[in-house]
């Protein structure tokens, strides 16, 4: 790039490199604040009381060898605002004979789903890609990688509560997320 | 390789020609310090945009949300108090530099032809600067925001025959609400950028075809000087935007944009605009009842319009008189001084008004209980809940409601109320009291003075005191020196009026459990009681009409707290 120029090719070698210095500071400085800001959300979240057990009824409310699904309901802090009950997801619970109780996500391990209950053939179905798992949750057909995922039950006199997780879907272990 | 590949990409986008053209371009005159405003304000609208898509990220615009999340982006996200510190001062910034390089661009004459069209593309381009200020000054949906919009849509809705319709339609309703941020969000996200995005585009575009208006020289020796655009004019620009940045980063990160506290239609907020927008706040204070359309629209609307005709009354001048750009740019020159002159009135006069530092003082005070409640999360209701979630702060807003007019602040001047309220029942408040019930801070603005002053010794105060703070169900509390003066309460003659049985004698209240919440609640519900004042009442009687019981409860609280705070009168 060669032009008539007063300014001899030294000077203009010299101002040309301060220019680009001065010009990329000005990238630099605009960069960080919002680079830095969009990434914020990758950072570790601080640990929130998210694993306080969520009541979901009476053992009475339930028959025994039949599967009911209840919503998880509690209070939740999403980014800035806090409420006193949203639905936090699902599950299908079941009281055994012996009065305790196994619960399922109604997440589907697959690709996050909801899973039905298919009373005529008697399992779990999954509505998008036709998984079905067993009244157990054991993986009977379908995409799933794995069976349903499990979610611990605590009786409290009357009261069920249930501990709810939610586990990374599309693979075969079992990994919270 | 590199190279090849260049070759490539010319050969299907001729970019080297354009850079070149751009690079090399000829600066007739020659490179010059005056002439980097311009760039330095393409830079400074690019990071606008950059820092306003990050904003963006984290924004939600609803009533319920705004405040919340732009809270959230100050103290949650990383770096977003500086980004948003950016934003804020950046569109100061940019006012400022529009200023500067008008004034440049109308010295060197820049109105005349052949540049009348791109005069005009940047007049509307400060029109959408200033659009962009106004309504992205609402989006944090605080009090400054909320009450400083309000005057300016208010002023749409003075338009004769269509104004209340304009009103109603950028509000998006007959008031204040989701709907006026969503419409204003669009207007600062969407239409207003992408008008300034047209309208930059034809100003650079029709700069390149004229080049910069050239200093009044005769053409060859213009020609003689001449340079091209890089090395010189690109180091003066660059450098001058670099500064420019820079001292906004330095601003932006030592000060951080204010966030007052959230929008509360029920409260008494000092409205004042953005500094830029003051001169127009001023001016409204020369304008009164039937004139106010002068000030709002008519002399503002003048001076845009000859700003924005300028080309063509200085085309119409200068048959008559050769000089007459210059003439024009001195009219616009002092015009401006004037505005500057206003602005400076508004803010002389908020100076030396003490009721404007009070309120802004209490302003600020709002804003950090605000935020410190937030640091929880903001109800889902919205952030004015954060007040009634917290029985002490709402407490002391139902008092300075209910109460204040009776039960004045300790700190008024020359008082003259009912008993001031706050450090009530605290060691201190009760032993001012015992030795001097009469003072006006007490009984002394009542017609109780039947009680005597104390005037035993300091352990026996000492004593009598700890007893009575022991009635509020107290955790601090000594209780030996609260059993001493248990004993003294009926050796020093305050049994003779004071009862301690919880039903009274009507002579003087009783005194178990004085100042707890069941006392305090049971007091305020019906204070003429013979267990209370009987027939010594003053006060009005709070039913649960007047005072429902979700308030009274916070007043309870926030009176009980009382007793650890410091009193407030000499
Ligand atoms: S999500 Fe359930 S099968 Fe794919």
């Amino acid at each position: 790039m060669s032009e008539p120029s007063s300014v001899p090719p030294t000077r203009r070698g010299f101002l040309g490199a301060i220019t680009v210095l001065l010009g990329g500071a000005i990238a630099a400085l605009a960069a960080v604040p919002v680079l830095g800001s969009i990434l914020s959300p990758l950072r570790p979240a601080p640990r929130t009381g998210n694993d306080v057990p969520i009541p979901v009824g009476n053992v009475s409310d339930f028959t025994v060898g039949v599967p009911r699904r209840v919503e998880l309901v509690r209070s939740v802090t999403d980014a800035w605002s806090r409420s006193e009950a949203t639905t936090v997801g699902a599950a299908w619970l079941t009281r055994k004979a012996d009065g305790t109780f196994t619960a399922l996500s109604t997440i589907c391990p697959h690709l996050g789903c909801g899973v039905n209950m298919d009373k005529q053939r008697g399992h779990f179905a999954c509505p998008c890609h036709t998984s079905a798992f067993a009244m157990d949750g054991a993986r009977l057909e379908g995409p799933a990688p794995r069976g349903m995922d499990p979610l611990t039950v605590e009786v409290r006199g009357q009261a069920v509560l249930v501990h709810y997780r939610r586990f990374k879907q599309g693979i075969s272990e079992r990994e919270e997320v | 390789m590199l190279k090849r590949f260049g070759d490539w990409l010319d050969s299907r986008t001729g970019h080297r020609a354009l850079m070149h053209s751009a690079l090399f371009e000829r600066v007739l005159g020659g490179a010059r310090w005056r002439y980097v405003f311009g760039s330095a304000l393409v830079v400074l609208i690019l990071l606008q945009a950059v820092t306003g898509i990050a904003l963006e990220l984290y924004y939600s615009p609803s009533t319920t949300d705004a405040w919340a999340s732009v809270n959230y982006i100050e103290t949650q996200v990383q770096l977003g108090s500086l980004v948003r510190g950016l934003h804020h001062f950046g569109a100061s910034a940019i006012v400022i530099l529009v200023v500067l390089h008008l004034l440049q661009t109308a010295w060197a004459g820049a109105f005349r032809a052949p540049r009348e069209v791109n005069w005009l593309a940047g007049f509307v381009l400060m029109q959408i600067i200033l659009a962009l200020a106004l309504t992205g000054y609402l989006l944090p949906w605080d009090q400054k925001g909320y009450w400083a919009t309000q005057v300016a849509t208010s002023i749409a809705g003075t338009l004769p025959l269509i104004g209340e319709k304009l009103q109603t339609f950028l509000q998006g309703g007959a008031s204040y609400g989701n709907l006026t941020l969503t419409r204003f969000h669009t207007l600062h996200v969407i239409l207003l950028p992408a008008g300034l995005v047209l309208f930059l585009g034809i100003h650079l575009a029709l700069f390149r075809k004229h080049g910069v208006t050239p200093p009044d020289m005769p053409q060859e020796e213009l020609e003689r000087r001449a340079e091209p655009f890089f090395p010189k004019q690109l180091f003066y620009d660059t450098a001058f935007a670099a500064a420019v940045v820079g001292t906004l980063f330095f601003v932006a990160f030592s000060q951080g944009a204010p966030l007052e506290g959230p929008a509360d239609p029920s409260s008494q907020y000092l409205a004042r605009p953005e500094w830029y927008f003051l001169p127009l706040f001023q001016l409204l204070k020369y304008f009164e009842g039937g004139a106010e359309l002068l000030g709002t629209v008519v002399l503002p609307g003048l001076a845009m319009g000859f700003m924005a005709t300028l080309p063509f009354i200085h085309a119409f001048l200068v048959r008559r008189l050769p000089q007459a750009h210059r003439a024009l740019a001195l009219v616009l020159t002092l015009g401006l001084a004037g505005v500057g002159a206003l602005g400076a009135l508004a803010v002389a006069s908020d100076r030396k008004d003490p009721a404007v530092a009070t309120m802004a003082a209490r302003a600020h005070e709002e804003a950090l209980e605000a935020r410190r409640l937030a640091t929880k999360g903001v109800p889902t209701a919205g952030p004015l809940e954060l007040y009634r979630n917290d029985p002490i702060v709402w407490g002391a807003r139902v008092i300075s409601a209910q109460c204040q007019s009776c039960h004045q602040a300790c700190d008024t001047p020359n008082y003259t109320g009912s008993p001031c309220l706050e450090g009530y029942a605290s060691r201190a408040w009760i032993a001012r009291f015992l030795r001097n019930p009469r003072a006006p801070h007490f009984f002394g603005n009542t017609k109780i003075d039947e009680m005597d002053a104390y005037t035993g010794p300091q352990e026996s105060l000492d004593a009598l005191v700890e007893f009575l703070y022991s009635q509020g169900e107290r955790p601090d509390v000594t209780v030996a020196l609260a059993k001493k003066g248990e004993e003294l309460f009926d050796g020093e003659g305050c049994a003779s009026c004071h009862t301690l049985d919880g039903v009274g004698s009507g002579m003087a209240p009783d005194l178990k459990g004085w100042a707890s919440h069941a006392w305090t609640a049971a007091f305020i519900r019906t204070p003429g009681a013979p267990r209370f004042f009987g027939e010594l009442n003053e006060m009005e009687t709070f039913d649960h009409t007047r005072l429902p019981e979700d308030e009274l409860r916070a007043v309870t609280l926030w009176l009980h707290a009382q007793a650890s705070q410091p009193l407030k009168f000499p």
